[in-house]
């Protein structure tokens, strides 16, 4: 029994594929590699494959994490290698480890936003961003809520590069106090500073604690 | 370099419901170097992503026609409403997912016709790829369009909007068109003469066997009764009859060894391994029971090679045999035996096709039994004996209880059964019927004294309206009309005396289309267009489908539906699908009508042979000899 830690990138058409749907894709590579995965027991086992944090639809992802679990005893490179030649085209593993805990300790995410050809809001974004007060509508299950986002975004970076506004964010990722990062872009669209469709978005990091 | 089409669509796809329909990139997609190819073919399935990626056959002719060097084919589907809605304000034309290329750049466009529901769809995707819909309007420099599958064996309500067809299986058949395709093109180029359409589609129908190109052909018309009065073909180098393609070595036919695999979740997500094909049966309503003909099979050995390869490059973690009749391959248990040797231990799900009742005989029971997690499906189409003899499903009261008391014996508690109404000959006698054989399966569970305690059973019956398919024994038979099929769903409905049978039922609405495309002929392409100029499409789809609008479309264009659906076809009518040649000889079709008025039964292929016709393609598996005595009495008598 061997439990690894994989290190991912995941771009290209697969960015608009789901979290659901790119954990069989994970299992289908694993079974191209023959490689033996460990089954929960019970009476609909499933695969020891667990992600640290779901990436939305749209988001392409920079450094994901997943952890698996095998049933025999295997040796880190020799994992690495089968998993790497049979991952599909746009999943790029970045590194494999001994996995180490569980995922119960992520504290944050980082984000990078771009919007392409658009330069001329970073004054705007900044100052609306250094407000203590950010105000959204979140839709749950007992209906609309507005609460203060602010809290919950450790810290931001906006530039200008070659044309391009490139926004980065980091924002709570942990099991209390998760934050989309869409809600900062809503926001901001709301309040007229930027447009809401057209950013680029790439999770860039998940930080554990 | 400017960005192709799929670039310019990418931003929107943030919008629209599943973008992963539309952004191509899945593992085994094949990508090839444009400046080597000499043919780009766009293979298109006319409806949502996730049906058309779980087509077996889409998978097949992708693959046999990558297969050769100079041809590059790639996939595309008809893109959901809002992504289309995107596309034609945004001025973006519909592309490829491989090469993100417009669809109007390709050599051939090729759709798959599985159901009538979908003409619209081709309209739509034709319109969404910047294309005139009809095939007169398109000029030289426009790809052709071919269609094929199922729907082909009789194209004629679509015949305007297609250049051709390709009648029957395509593993050979399209790649020797396509073949034909470059060496016209390089002759003209050699030649220094202009690229014609209208020739190279006269060389196809005229060279190739198994292309129907319906501008060769001319429809006229009864100034009386309306039916047709003559098809005639406009050349006398145009061939009378167009013979269908079969493959006569199933079992070396061509198979991928992979096929792209879609990130997301489609309908059939899973291997599919085709068994068999063609089924021995006969059943009288059946179209895919005579359209496949003759019965062919694979050598376990070959299919559990090609399980694996599949395996090896998918990661599947589900199998499904396919075949239409799955109990009637001869090598069944070792082929399970054969794939249970690894599927176990990978952790893969066999799955099989719904089965014929009869044939559960003890051991393939328990074999199926450790296979089975869902609940038994049974067909036995009709409620009374009679009406099982009409249509020859060959298929006794004693066998469905019994099996069904063998599956309750085995700790199932349900069973989903399917019928038919408005089959030809049908009494309500045959139709009260339905319900009463539901009960006395219900009473089967209840005479099993080992029954699971607290736990009550389920009949599920749904039931489905009897539509007349070209090619069958029933092509003549007319449909029952919608208030009468309505009624005798209502009748089903108030003879149900258990609540332990659940009843579901088919909308008319949609069968009598369906019976309308599958019996129609050229003129109804006018009220397919006027359906889908005003708004129609995805019919197959209960949030689209709208009945009112199509028959506002056959008011409009002063067509009666009920001329193709409710009207019982004369032997002596020239039948819209006649040029095509399905296999089956017409005689056989007409003597298995008689029969069925007369409730006389017919042995399935491997009992009797039944002379259908199909031996002249000479293909091994049909029992050949048997076949050429029977015939050549009939020409006896």
């Amino acid at each position: 029994m061997t439990d690894f830690r994989i290190t991912f990138s995941k771009t290209g058409p697969l960015v608009f594929i789901s979290h659901l749907d790119l954990a069989h894709t994970f299992v289908r590579a694993f079974n191209r590699a023959s490689l033996p995965l460990r089954y929960s027991e019970g009476f609909n086992p499933h695969p020891k494959l667990v992600f640290a944090l779901p990436l939305s639809v749209g988001m392409a992802g920079e450094n994901e994490m997943c952890d698996v679990g095998l049933k025999v005893d295997m040796d880190k490179d020799k994992f690495e290698e089968k998993i790497r030649a049979v991952m599909p085209p746009h999943i790029t593993i970045k590194s494999v480890s001994e996995a180490g805990g569980k995922f119960k300790n992520v504290e944050s995410a980082e984000y990078l936003y771009t919007l392409p050809d658009h330069v001329g809001i970073c004054d705007d974004i900044k100052k609306f961003l250094s407000k203590d007060d950010i105000t959204v509508t979140k839709k749950t299950k007992s209906g609309e809520k507005n609460l203060n986002i602010k809290p919950q975004i450790f810290s931001y970076h906006v530039a200008e590069i070659t044309g391009n506004t490139e926004l980065v964010l980091r924002v709570d990722a942990s099991s209390a106090g998760y934050l989309n990062p869409e809600y900062v872009i809503k926001a901001m669209a709301q309040e007229g500073i930027c447009p809401e469709c057209g950013w680029q978005s790439t999770r860039t990091r998940i930080i554990l604690k | 370099m400017t960005p192709t089409p799929k670039q310019l669509a990418e931003k929107f796809l943030k919008t629209v419901q599943k973008p992963g329909r539309y952004t191509g990139g899945e593992l085994n997609e094949t990508i090839k170097d444009k400046s080597k190819i000499k043919a780009r073919f766009a293979f298109c399935f006319p409806d949502a992503y996730e049906i058309g990626m779980s087509n077996l056959g889409v998978k097949i002719l992708y693959g046999a026609l990558n297969s050769c060097d100079d041809i590059w084919c790639e996939r595309t589907y008809t893109p959901w409403k809002d992504f289309g809605d995107i596309l034609l304000a945004e001025k973006i034309p519909l592309y490829a997912h491989e090469s993100g290329d417009a669809l109007a750049d390709f050599d051939i466009i090729g759709f798959t016709l599985q159901y009538e529901m979908c003409y619209t769809n081709v309209l739509y995707t034709l319109e969404l790829a910047g294309l005139p819909i009809y095939a007169n309007d398109r000029t030289d420099d426009m790809p052709i369009i071919i269609g094929g599958g199922p729907c082909s064996y009789n194209p004629e309500p679509v015949a305007d909007f297609f250049d051709l067809f390709s009648i029957g299986e395509g593993e050979e058949a399209l790649v020797e068109f396509t073949k034909l395709y470059i060496s016209y093109k390089q002759e003209c180029s050699e030649k220094g003469i202009a690229y014609s359409k209208k020739e190279f589609l006269k060389k196809v129908a005229t060279t190739l066997s198994g292309f129907y190109v319906p501008s060769l052909y001319e429809v006229s018309y009864d100034g009386e009764n309306g039916k047709i009065s003559a098809i005639t073909p406009v050349s006398s180098d145009v061939p009378e009859k167009v013979m269908r393609r079969i493959i006569s070595d199933f079992d070396k036919s061509y198979f991928p060894e992979k096929s792209p695999l879609p990130y997301i979740e489609t309908v059939h997500d899973r291997i599919m391994l085709e068994v068999a094909r063609g089924c021995p049966r006969g059943c009288r309503f059946c179209q895919a029971g005579m359209i496949y003909r003759p019965f062919r099979w694979k050598e376990h050995e070959t299919l559990a090679k090609q399980a694996r390869d599949q395996y090896l490059s998918t990661g599947y973690e589900e199998l499904s045999l396919t075949s239409l009749s799955i109990s009637d391959y001869p090598q069944l248990l070792s082929l399970v035996d054969c794939l249970k040797e690894w599927t176990d231990e990978c952790k893969v799900g066999l799955s099989l096709p719904s089965m014929r009742i009869d044939s559960f005989e003890s051991e393939i029971m328990k074999k199926i039994e450790e296979l089975r997690k869902s609940g038994l499906t049974f067909a036995p189409e009709a409620g009374t004996q009679r009406m099982r003899d009409i249509i020859n499903k060959n298929l006794t009261e004693e066998e469905i209880l019994s099996t069904c008391a063998s599956a309750f014996k085995n700790g199932r508690t349900s069973v989903k059964l399917y019928f038919m109404l408005g089959l030809p000959g049908e009494t309500d006698e045959d139709i009260v019927g339905i319900p009463r054989l539901a009960q006395k399966i219900v009473d089967e569970y209840y005479k099993n004294p080992n029954r699971p305690k607290g736990r009550s059973c389920e009949v599920n019956i749904s039931v489905s309206c009897f539509v007349p398919k070209c090619d069958t024994p029933f092509q003549w038979c007319a449909q029952d009309t919608r208030e009468e099929l309505v009624r005798k769903q209502k009748l089903l409905g108030q003879n149900i005396t258990s609540r332990r049978i659940r009843y579901s039922w088919h909308e008319s609405k949609v069968s009598f289309l369906e019976a309308v495309f599958a019996r129609g002929d050229r003129r109804l392409s006018k009220v397919i267009e006027k359906a889908y100029r005003t708004g129609a499409i995805f019919d197959g789809w209960d949030e689209f489908f709208d009945f009112d609008n199509w028959m506002s479309a056959f008011e409009e264009t002063g067509i009666s539906p009920e001329f193709y659906a409710n009207r019982k076809f004369e032997f002596s009518d020239v039948l819209p699908w006649s040029v095509i040649d399905c296999g089956v000889s017409e005689k056989y079709l007409m003597r298995e009508y008689e029969k069925a008025y007369e409730t006389k039964t017919t042995p399935d292929c491997g009992t009797k042979c039944s002379g259908c016709g199909i031996s002249k393609y000479g293909v091994p598996y049909c029992k050949e000899m048997q076949c050429k005595n029977k015939e050549s009495e009939e020409a006896k008598v």
